[in-house]
This record gives C-alpha cells, sequence and structure tokens, in this order.
C-alpha cells in the first residue's frame, strides 16, 4: 500500500478565505485543501494510506479532525512550545525530523504555499534537507505505476506529464476553500477521532534550529494594509454575472 | 423540550446534503435506473444509516435517519432513484433488520448495505391495492418448504432487486398471512414487463410472477402468520421514511422559486414583489415547517420504540398532498417556463403526483385517521 504523507497548515482564519461568525480560530489553508482534493481522488483509485501532519498549536486539534471526515486516514499534531515563532527555514527542519523518526514514505506532499505567508519556501527546503528534489507546480496525480508517480504538473507557461521515482516529494499548486465530502463512514470515524500529538521529545529536534532560536528571518516591523471596501456576492452565477455586468458597464 | 439537533446530526446532514448535490444530480440519468449512482450511494454509506456497524451499518438513531432521508431529497433533483433508495431501506433493509433471524440477518443484510443486493417489498396485486388483505398469492407447506403462487404488481425496483419481501396467504380460513424472503434466484420467480409511468422514472415498476416458488422455511420472515403484522408495521416506516425525501425535495423546490421570482421582471417589477407569487411562496414555507416538526416527532417515537401508527398516517396525507401543492405553485410561479420540460418542474410536479397513492392512498389514510379519532 502507498504511503502518503499530506503536510497540512492550520492559519489564522482572519487571513483564510472563508471566515464568519461561526469559523473556528483556525483553518485549513486553502492550499493544502486543494492538495488533500488530490490526494483523495487518488486514494479511490489506488489503495494507499494517507497521513496529515500539522505542525502547530494545540488549538489546531479540533480542526484537523475534520479531516479525516473528508477520507485521510490519519492526523497527526506535531506542537511544542519551542517551535513558536518557526520560519520558514526552522519549519522545513522540524518536519524533516519528523520524516527522520517515522522511517520510509513513498510520497511526502504539500500545498504550493499557505495564505498566511506566501512564502511557498517549506516544501522545497524540506526537499533539500531530504536530499531530494521537489516537483512543484503539481496539478494532479495521474497514476502511481512500478514505483513511479506519473502526474500532470504546469510551469513556465506549459502543462507536462510527468514521471518521478518514489519516494518523492510533491507540491501541489492551486488552492479552494471547497471541502472534500467524504463518507459517511469517515464522518463517523471523525466524530470520536484525536489526532496524535507528537512534541519534540518524540521527533528530537534540536532546539537550536526550532522557533526563534532556529529562525533565519526576524520580522522587524509589521504594518497592516489598509482595508479596502467590498462586496460579497451570493446567489446563483447567473445573479452574479449580472452583478458584474452591472458593475462593469457602469 | 430541545428542538436542536446535536452537532453529529448536523455534520450528517451536510455531507449527505453536498454528496447528494455533487453526486445525484445528473440530468442523464433521471429516465432509468442507473447502477454506478447506486454503487456510490452505498460506498458513501447512506443505505446503513441505521444499521448495526455489525453489518457494515453505521448504528445512528432514527432521527438522524430522517434528516438523512430529508438532506437527499433536498440535495438530489433525481426523485426516482431517492424513491428507490427508501424503498430498498425501509421496505426490505429495515424489515429484516426488525423482523429477521439472526442467519437471516446474516445472509441479506451487509449485502444490501453494501449494495449487493437491492430490495423490493411486493404486497400489491391486480385486485389487492387499497384493500391489501383481499390479496391472492399463497403459499401451501409441502415437504418442509413453501410453495408459492401468485403475482404482485406495481413493484417498486421490481427489474433491479434480488431480494423481495412478499406478503402471500399461508391459511384461507381464518385468512393468515406470513412474509417472505425471496431471492431472485429461487425456482419459479418470474420478472414480468417494467410498468411505464407517469414520473419517478429512475425507479422501475414491474409485474412479478411466482409459479411453484420453493421458498425455504428459513425464509419466512418474523412468524408464520405474522404477515399482517408485519405488513402494518412496514407501512408505518414507509409513511414516515418514503416520505422524508419529499420534506427535502419541497425545501428545494421552494429555493428554486425564491430565486427565480428575485430574478424574473415583469412590468418592471421581479415578481416577488407581487403577493400572488409571495403568498405562495409563504404557503410553501408554512408546509415545509409543519411537515419538518410531524417528521422529526415521528422519527422521535421511533427511537423511543412507540407505536406511530396514526401519527405516520397523518405525517404521510399532509405531505403528500403539500408536496403536490408545492409543486403546482412552483409551476405557476415559473409559468411557461415551468411547464417546459427544461426547467424540470413539470417533472418535479410528475414525480410528486405518485405520492398521494402510494403507502395507501390519501383518502386510506383518511380511514386510519378517522378510525383513530372514533
Amino acid at each position: 500500500m502507498i504511503s502518503i504523507i499530506a503536510f497540512v497548515k492550520c492559519v489564522n482564519y482572519a487571513s483564510s478565505m472563508q471566515y464568519g461568525p461561526n469559523a473556528d480560530l483556525y483553518d485549513i489553508n486553502p492550499y493544502d485543501i486543494y492538495m488533500i482534493h488530490q490526494l483523495i481522488r487518488l486514494k479511490k483509485t489506488i489503495p494507499c494510506k494517507i497521513t496529515s501532519v500539522t505542525m502547530g498549536p494545540l488549538l489546531c486539534r479540533n480542526v484537523l479532525k475534520q479531516i479525516i471526515g473528508w477520507g485521510i486516514d490519519k492526523c497527526v499534531l506535531i506542537t511544542d512550545k519551542s517551535f513558536v515563532g518557526s520560519d520558514t527555514f526552522a519549519t522545513s527542519y522540524i518536519l524533516s525530523k519528523y520524516i527522520m523518526n517515522i522511517g520510509e514514505f513513498d510520497i511526502c506532499s504539500f500545498g504550493e504555499k499557505a495564505i498566511d505567508g506566501e512564502t511557498g519556501q517549506v516544501p522545497i527546503a524540506f526537499a533539500c534537507r531530504q536530499n531530494k528534489r521537489c516537483i512543484t507546480g503539481v496539478n494532479q496525480i495521474i497514476s502511481i505505476e512500478n514505483g513511479e508517480v506519473i502526474l500532470e504538473r504546469e510551469g513556465d507557461n506549459k502543462v507536462e506529464i510527468v514521471s518521478v521515482n518514489m519516494p518523492s516529494i510533491l507540491a501541489f499548486q492551486g488552492k479552494t476553500t471547497e471541502r472534500p465530502t467524504g463518507s459517511l463512514f469517515d464522518l463517523k470515524k471523525a466524530f470520536n477521532y484525536e489526532p496524535i500529538v507528537i512534541d519534540n521529545k518524540t521527533i528530537n529536534a534540536d532546539y537550536a534550529m526550532c522557533g526563534h532560536n532556529g529562525s533565519k528571518t526576524v520580522v522587524l516591523n509589521r504594518a497592516e494594509f489598509p482595508k479596502r471596501a467590498n462586496t460579497f456576492v451570493h446567489g446563483s452565477l447567473e445573479t452574479k454575472a449580472r452583478f458584474l455586468k452591472e458593475i462593469l458597464f457602469q | 423540550m430541545d428542538f436542536n439537533f446535536s452537532y453529529e446530526q448536523k455534520q450528517y446532514t451536510n455531507q449527505i446534503y453536498n454528496f447528494a448535490k455533487h453526486n445525484l444530480n445528473d440530468e442523464t440519468k433521471l429516465d432509468c435506473f442507473c447502477m454506478d449512482q447506486w454503487k456510490m450511494i452505498a460506498d458513501f454509506g447512506l443505505l446503513g444509516i441505521t444499521i448495526n456497524p455489525e453489518y457494515n451499518g453505521l448504528g445512528e438513531s432514527y432521527l438522524t435517519a430522517a434528516l438523512a432521508m430529508e438532506a437527499i431529497g433536498h440535495g438530489s433533483i433525481n426523485n426516482g432513484l431517492t424513491f428507490a433508495l427508501t424503498n430498498h431501506i425501509w421496505m426490505v433493509q429495515n424489515a429484516i433488520n426488525l423482523f429477521g433471524t439472526a442467519e437471516q440477518k446474516q445472509r441479506y443484510l451487509s449485502d444490501m448495505v453494501l449494495g449487493k443486493k437491492i430490495g423490493a417489498f411486493a404486497l400489491t396485486e391486480s385486485d389487492a391495492g387499497s384493500d391489501a388483505m383481499s390479496i391472492k398469492a399463497h403459499a401451501s407447506f409441502k415437504n418442509s418448504r413453501y410453495v408459492l403462487n401468485g403475482s404482485k404488481t406495481f413493484i417498486s425496483n421490481g427489474t433491479i432487486a434480488d431480494v423481495f419481501i412478499v406478503i402471500a396467504l399461508t391459511n384461507y380460513q381464518p385468512a393468515e398471512y406470513t412474509a417472505f424472503i425471496i431471492e431472485k434466484s429461487f425456482n419459479g420467480v418470474h420478472i414480468g414487463r417494467e410498468i411505464k409511468k407517469m414520473g419517478l422514472s429512475s425507479c422501475p415498476f414491474c409485474e412479478l410472477k411466482f409459479s411453484n416458488c420453493t421458498i425455504p422455511i428459513e425464509n419466512v420472515l418474523g412468524q408464520v402468520g405474522s404477515g399482517s403484522i408485519i405488513m402494518n408495521e412496514l407501512l408505518t416506516w414507509e409513511r414516515c421514511y418514503e416520505f422524508a425525501p419529499h420534506v427535502g425535495a419541497m425545501q428545494r423546490i421552494l429555493e428554486r422559486c425564491v430565486q427565480y421570482a428575485n430574478e424574473r421582471k415583469q412590468s418592471g417589477r421581479f415578481i416577488k414583489d407581487f403577493q400572488a407569487i409571495s403568498h405562495k411562496i409563504a404557503d410553501m414555507k408554512v408546509s415545509i415547517e409543519l411537515s419538518k416538526n410531524m417528521l422529526y416527532k415521528l422519527a422521535w417515537l421511533k427511537d423511543q420504540g412507540k407505536s406511530a401508527y396514526t401519527e405516520a398516517s397523518i405525517f404521510k396525507l399532509f405531505v403528500s398532498e403539500n408536496y403536490i401543492k408545492v409543486c403546482q405553485n412552483a409551476m405557476q410561479i415559473f409559468g411557461a417556463y415551468g411547464y417546459a420540460s427544461e426547467y424540470g418542474i413539470e417533472r418535479e410536479l410528475r414525480d410528486a403526483m405518485a405520492c398521494s397513492i402510494y403507502s395507501g392512498t390519501s383518502e386510506i389514510q383518511r380511514n386510519i385517521i378517522f378510525q383513530f379519532i372514533n
């Protein structure tokens, strides 16, 4: 059975596209939701076990439970006070230590970036630490045959079908806030599921390489962009098209 | 009295609605039964919502099941498929779950929940519709097995079913009825012609004929002679759970009418601004809310293990007549577009018309209700 590790980030809801009075403080990064859609689509055709791995605060636990309802097999939350303030350099180190801890994998997958940072560096830095290449711009995995992953990727204004040997590290492009619909069995499993929580004692990362200590970037100043007026347009496609037409032809 | 649903129930409702909306609204699959869609529903886990996990079910409550049925009616425009589904779950699967022996459950339930076997309930005969007790199909006991002769008609799922629950006479005087589990592969089972009908096109109806059909004694459902009790009990379930999707369907039609009324302009105004239209929509909402309340109460009664015979008749009568009225009003709101096939409103009305007939006509329901009052 193919073993897939899906790295998922929980982002603060204020920067997420989907928020409202009932939104959790944290939500799944929309780039990672797209990745999960693709992995679940793959799971319907090829036997595989998908484990989602998140580095984040304990608050993310409840948000992660919903991933099980989408059809993911297992959820792991890596959390430790020493990880607070980790930049992409430190994050890629910590995730690498986790992978070293679990041993072998067939596919490690990432969403291309996170909407609260948009650097897109973690997948590539992680791959460097694994001494492997990271295949970026992945749209979908087409098939897995004879130890090779056949996938479709986009880059340099072209779409390619490429094959890459396993174990492989993939970064999916594309984002969505539409949640996958798992089966009712998955949903029932999610109700009672508790993510596996592990801390630094388990992965044994060097404290000097984690958190603020391990981060190469320092935030010197932060300024918020002034918020622009916006309107959410709800309704059917026809309603939205009519609204846009009125705006454009004013 | 707490009218709130649990977090889990809300999640189930959303998941089922989303599943139905994304997977069961293919307009090219409305005219005939599609096995691919059935398998998809089975894999999704909808078939075994109240069945014990021992038989691959989810083991949820009857209230959760009512919400599930409502959600599928809300999400899917394929009323025929929904009808086939509810027949299978509540008239056959539920029958075996409630009245079957451990061996019968072992033999049939898992496969039915996994979508490998489809069920059909066979009661009606050409001369026995509303007067269900005048059925003539007869099973005589010979050489340690039953031999069934007779025919049934208007059997939902008949052409696609693998397992039938058949009610037959096992004694003439006094009249004694027994329920049997009959497999399509038994000797003497003949699937007749499919019956063309006004609506519910993706649920096939047909005739069944039994010619010296041999039934092993292990396939008696419940006790010999308990057929009328089983029949009445199953009709109660049918009246509740086959009409639960109609509550969802009414909601779906209401949403379409609201959207249309907010977009369609006549005489320089949106048609929602005309009271003739807005009152129709308000009436739809009233029907839906009252139907929901009755549905949830019925499901609660079932969860409590209480009888709901009369309540089911009241619910069935109210929902069936209001569902038809909602579809008729929708057609008025849509006008000529409603009459045209492209918009699907006329199909909704054609599908709805059957519900004042099956599970006992509206007239029969009124008789039952009056008997209770009197």
